[in-house]
């Protein structure tokens, strides 16, 4: 039975298990890793509960392959990880992406880089999310900072992997994975799925129309579609033409770059005050603490890291002075905070960076921005 | 069913090289799935990356051809998922001996019901021929030019050790035996696996003397030796190339239950 | 029937050569469009299938099965009659 809509208390990782269930989650494969496991640990007794199929792989790459082939038989499907894993996962995500095969992947970051602190929180692989496999292909990447927010935007994960036929990944941390917290199961959540064929295929299984998003030739509906990761045709067929190339991989792009009023979305508190913190995932709760502190800060809450969101960033960024970026790793959000700053004219954004372990005080925060270091 | 109403003849003359084995096990092939009576659009082909991973790009079916050594991760995801389906994996050594090793063996352990056709060309072909994990030692590859130093994967072997429930190889050679054995494969639940001897006379034999596709053809007969006759012959039961010789034969047959499906 | 050769698809193996236990066919002369050799069917009478008509009737099909190129097929107008 799905969780009641209602108030729960529970912990992040398990608010995310439920999501899953809720969103239509049928298979997953995954390999256990620290701070993801609890994931894996609610499926495998969640999963035959509500009808579903739950595999522990022998690898993280054995884990991805299994949910791109599950989804391609026609099911939702999923799986969790961390950094290392991550890392391993990449040439699959890239094949993902070029083969447009929905599926969600949960990255509970922890402190890095290689085995790095497996029970501590960390930022470091956003950048990973966006070109961590090689080529140029397209990516959702989520974050979300609280239980509430496990919950809602891994129902979001799978709604925009469905809609738009891309991998999608929901950068959590270690913290946000592991807090215990309220959170809301609303009465009505919106459930999309994947368009799939409905008309016989005929060489042109990969065919799209002006949404640049293709409908779903799945399998054992007889399309007798061929599926490849090396370049192809709308016929699906390995092409090595360049001009085919260059239009399959911009329009892979132009398809997620296109919607990204639709896919991307920031919280902005107090906009246009005169210190905006921008943070996301586990420090913004302590940038939001700050922000209570002092009259004079507001905060840019991102909740989509891919595509990033520069308009949305703009928006809220405009009229300030001081752009003051708090995260766990050495500046890889901050790049693109950067490049929002200089084109709207607010001065030189200041990054407020630990990669320590743990997550800011908000009076670390506060003093950074009012002068200290 | 005819050929080509199961493979698709808009892509014919095919992209293997002359006297290239993969030919003959299409052909075997097509025997087995039409005489078998099997639902083209109740089948799915899974293949990685290699010469004969291209083989289900020529098959009128839904085919996945996914990166390099995960195809049986892949396989073991679709069956999962639909077990209605029925899916077959064509692969080579390399990406199921080398770089899918530890896929192939816990396929194997969970005996996922699934059809595996491993077509062992003893190199790595596409790539212009690298040494594989299954070259005979002191063969020669372009990455083994003073011959090989190392022994190879007798991979029937390690499929039969890892719990397979039915486990077969032949050589392109036997042309009867090895549809047999493919129709045994496709019919017999939990995992099948048949490996299939093939010359590539590009590669491999341009570099161990039998640049012409009849000399690696008259190479497979001598090498080869029926499982039957190898034991009187002193050799142990499924010792491959650390002698010269193929065994070829069927290995095993269990009756372990395949894993379970959703519920 | 008698065996017939694919000009566009042989590439000129000559497994068949090898393989055909009554040694029906020998490496050829001819030059494909395409440039391969292709087999030369010099002894048709000896084909086990010489004498029957269709293919659901062929006793060996030996080289069939073995042609890597999808090259040989049955010519069921062809072939001696007696």
């Amino acid at each position: 039975m799905k969780l009641p809509p209602g108030t729960h208390f529970m912990q992040g990782n398990e608010a995310c298990v439920e999501a899953a269930l809720w969103a239509g989650l049928i298979f997953y494969a995954g390999y256990p890793i620290t701070p993801s496991t609890e994931i894996a640990e609610g499926l495998a007794m969640r999963m035959p509960e509500e009808g579903g199929a739950f595999l522990q792989m022998e690898d993280e790459i054995a884990s991805i392959s299994a949910i791109i082939g599950a989804s391609w038989a026609g099911v939702k499907a999923m799986t969790a990880t961390s950094g290392p894993g991550f890392s391993l996962m990449q040439e699959s995500i890239g094949y993902a992406a070029m083969t447009e095969t929905p599926i969600v992947i949960v990255d509970v970051m922890r402190g890095g880089p290689s085995t790095g602190m497996p029970t501590s929180v960390g930022q470091g692989d956003v950048m990973q999310a966006k070109y961590g496999s090689h080529g140029d292909y397209p990516v959702i990447a989520l974050a979300p900072s609280s239980v509430q927010d496990m919950f809602d935007l891994t129902i979001r994960a799978f709604n925009l992997s469905e809609k738009y036929r891309v991998p999608t990944i929901l950068l959590s941390d270690a913290e946000v994975g592991h807090m215990r917290g309220k959170f809301l199961v609303p009465r009505h959540i919106e459930i999309v799925d994947r368009r799939v064929r409905t008309d016989k295929v005929w060489h042109d299984g990969f065919a799209y129309d002006e949404s640049l998003v293709p409908r779903m030739p799945i399998f054992g509906k007889g399309f007798r579609v061929h599926v490849t990761g090396l370049s192809h045709d709308i016929a699906g067929y390995p092409t090595n033409d360049t001009e085919v190339n260059e239009e399959l991989v911009r329009r892979l792009q132009d398809k997620v770059d296109r919607h990204s009023q639709d896919i991307c979305s920031v919280v902005a508190h107090r906009p246009g005050s005169k210190h905006m913190l921008v943070a996301y995932g586990s420090p913004s709760l302590a940038a939001w603490e700050a922000m209570m502190e002092n009259e004079d800060f507001g905060l840019v809450d991102l909740k989509t890291l891919w595509p990033f969101p520069h308009k949305l960033l703009a928006e809220a960024l405009s009229g300030c002075l001081d752009v003051v970026m708090v995260e766990l790793n050495l500046g890889q959000v901050f790049r693109e905070v950067q490049r929002v700053a200089c084109d709207i004219g607010c001065g030189k954004p200041r990054l407020f960076s630990k990669v320590g372990g743990d997550v800011p005080k908000p009076s670390e925060i506060s003093s950074f921005v009012r002068g200290g270091v | 069913m005819e050929f080509f109403d199961l493979f698709r003849e808009d892509r014919w003359p095919h992209m293997f090289c002359p006297g290239c084995g993969i030919g003959t096990v299409m052909n075997c092939f097509h025997r087995a799935f039409s005489d078998l009576g099997m639902d083209q659009d109740r089948t799915v082909f899974v293949s990685g990356i290699g010469c004969a991973s291209r083989v289900i790009g020529y098959i009128r079916a839904d085919s996945i051809h996914t990166t390099h050594g995960r195809a049986l991760a892949v396989a073991t995801g679709i069956k999962l998922a639909n077990p209605d389906l029925n899916v077959i994996v064509f692969s080579g050594d390399g990406d199921i001996g080398a770089i899918g090793g530890n896929h192939f063996i816990n396929a194997a352990r969970r005996n996922v019901d699934i059809s595996v056709f491993c077509i062992n060309n003893y190199i790595y072909g596409m790539t212009g021929g690298q040494a594989s994990t299954t070259t005979p030692y002191k063969s020669f590859s372009s990455t083994t030019p003073y011959g090989s130093k190392e022994y190879p994967f007798d991979l029937a072997e390690v499929a039969v050790a890892s719990g397979a429930n039915y486990v077969a190889r032949w050589t392109i050679r036997n042309v009867k035996e090895l549809t047999t054995s493919m129709m045994k494969a496709m019919q017999k639940k939990g995992f099948s696996f048949v490996e299939i001897a093939s010359p590539c006379p590009t590669s491999f034999g341009r570099r161990n003397r039998m640049a012409d596709p009849t000399q690696m053809f008259e190479w497979l007969k001598i090498v080869s030796v029926r499982k039957d006759k190898s034991q009187a012959w002193g050799l142990d039961q499924l010792d491959l190339n650390i002698e010269g010789r193929i065994t070829i034969g069927e290995f095993i047959e269990r009756n372990r239950s395949p894993y379970g499906m959703i519920a | 029937m008698q065996v017939k050769v694919n000009r566009r698809y042989c590439k000129g193996c000559n497994l068949c050569v090898r393989v055909c236990p009554n040694r029906v066919f020998d490496e050829g002369e001819e030059l494909s469009e395409r440039g391969y050799f292709l087999p030369a069917i010099v002894h048709p009478e000896r084909c086990a299938n010489n004498k029957r008509r269709t293919r659901k009737n062929a006793v060996c099909e030996m080289c069939v099965l073995t042609c890597p190129d999808q090259a040989l097929s049955w010519d069921e107008e062809a072939g001696a009659e007696g």
